[in-house]
């Protein structure tokens, strides 16, 4: 991931796009699930406000660990299942990225957007190889976070309509 | 992936990045060009794209009549529409006729990748690639 296209500082959503793949519409029913693992406490709650100002409904967890124990809760069922997940690269316990590939080794493609404020090749290779949809360098702006998820969401719900009508992608 | 766009320079840096991340990509620099490669993928003569990106505004046919035809025939593939000119009634017209997303130029190149991850399969594991990677799996395959 070299080169000027793909350098970190550019690695962020950009406004002026729009996914038609959503539901929009006005509705007491929430947009969507975010699980967010994130061990800056302040920003784990901007994170969150930020979320649910947008209409998801998110449980957030302070290290790799709570966030292993957020999703064998929803595997059993106890909270929903996530449509979205948003994760630190670097926190305590496991980091995002080993909390990702317990994912894809338990065969979960759940999208994920990570947050890092240390975008090196190697973290950014790493997350790619491992599925992460995108991953934004910190320090990171709430509204390209909210129309990253937003995004990703949408499409992913796009994504699961047409494996239902044409099958995977190859 | 499927790529249409006139501007040339463009048109490589949209191929190059998106092969850069992995994906196989064939270009076209018009609509007309986008629609010889459709005829080639239904005679089977190119592999079935799951993602194509259309620039609104080319010679000989743009996007949006492309992606009309692509609805009308019922092939359901998503579709990137980037555009100069989106104002909002562009933004409506695209959505009316099944684009997923319309990306307003410019944008920046990693969102692109971002779309195009979003729409793909995430890559999944298997047991011996988490012992080779060196790094102790947090929890194991039953989750």
């Amino acid at each position: 991931m070299n080169g000027p296209t793909t350098s970190p500082a550019r690695r962020r959503a950009k406004p002026s796009i729009r996914a038609f793949a959503g539901d929009r519409q006005a509705s007491s029913q929430p947009l969507g699930y975010v699980l967010l693992a994130e061990d800056d406490t302040e920003l784990r709650r901007l994170v969150e406000w930020s979320l649910e100002e947008e209409g998801f409904v998110v449980h957030s967890a302070g290290d790799g660990r709570a966030m292993l124990e957020l999703l064998e809760a929803a595997a059993r069922d106890e909270i929903p299942l996530p449509d979205v997940l948003v994760m630190d690269v670097r926190m305590p316990q496991y980091d995002g990225l080993d909390v990702l590939r317990a994912l894809r080794l338990s065969r979960w493609d759940v999208p994920v957007v990570l947050m890092t404020a240390f975008p090196d090749d190697r973290t950014l290779e790493a997350a790619k190889d491992l599925g992460a949809t995108c991953t934004l360098s910190k320090p990171v702006d709430m509204d390209d976070l909210v129309r990253a998820v937003s995004i990703v969401h949408d499409l992913a719900r796009e994504r699961e309509l047409l494996r239902s009508r044409v099958g995977p992608p190859f | 992936m499927l790529i249409a766009e006139d501007d040339d320079e463009l048109r490589r840096l949209l191929a190059d990045t998106l092969e850069q991340d992995g994906y196989t990509v064939r270009t076209a620099g018009d609509g007309r060009g986008m629609l010889a490669m459709l005829s080639a993928v239904s005679r089977g003569e190119l592999p079935r794209p799951w993602l194509i990106v259309m620039d609104v505004r080319m010679p000989a046919c743009g996007g949006m009549e492309v992606l009309s035809a692509l609805r009308l025939a019922e092939w359901d593939v998503p579709v990137v529409i980037i555009t100069a000119f989106g104002d909002m009634d562009l933004h409506r017209d695209a959505g009316r006729r099944g684009a997923t997303i319309v990306l307003d130029k410019p944008f920046e190149l990693d969102t692109l990748v971002c779309v195009a991850r979003a729409l793909a399969t995430a890559p999944m594991l298997e047991d011996d690639e988490i012992t080779n990677s060196g790094r102790k799996p947090p929890f194991g395959g039953d989750a």
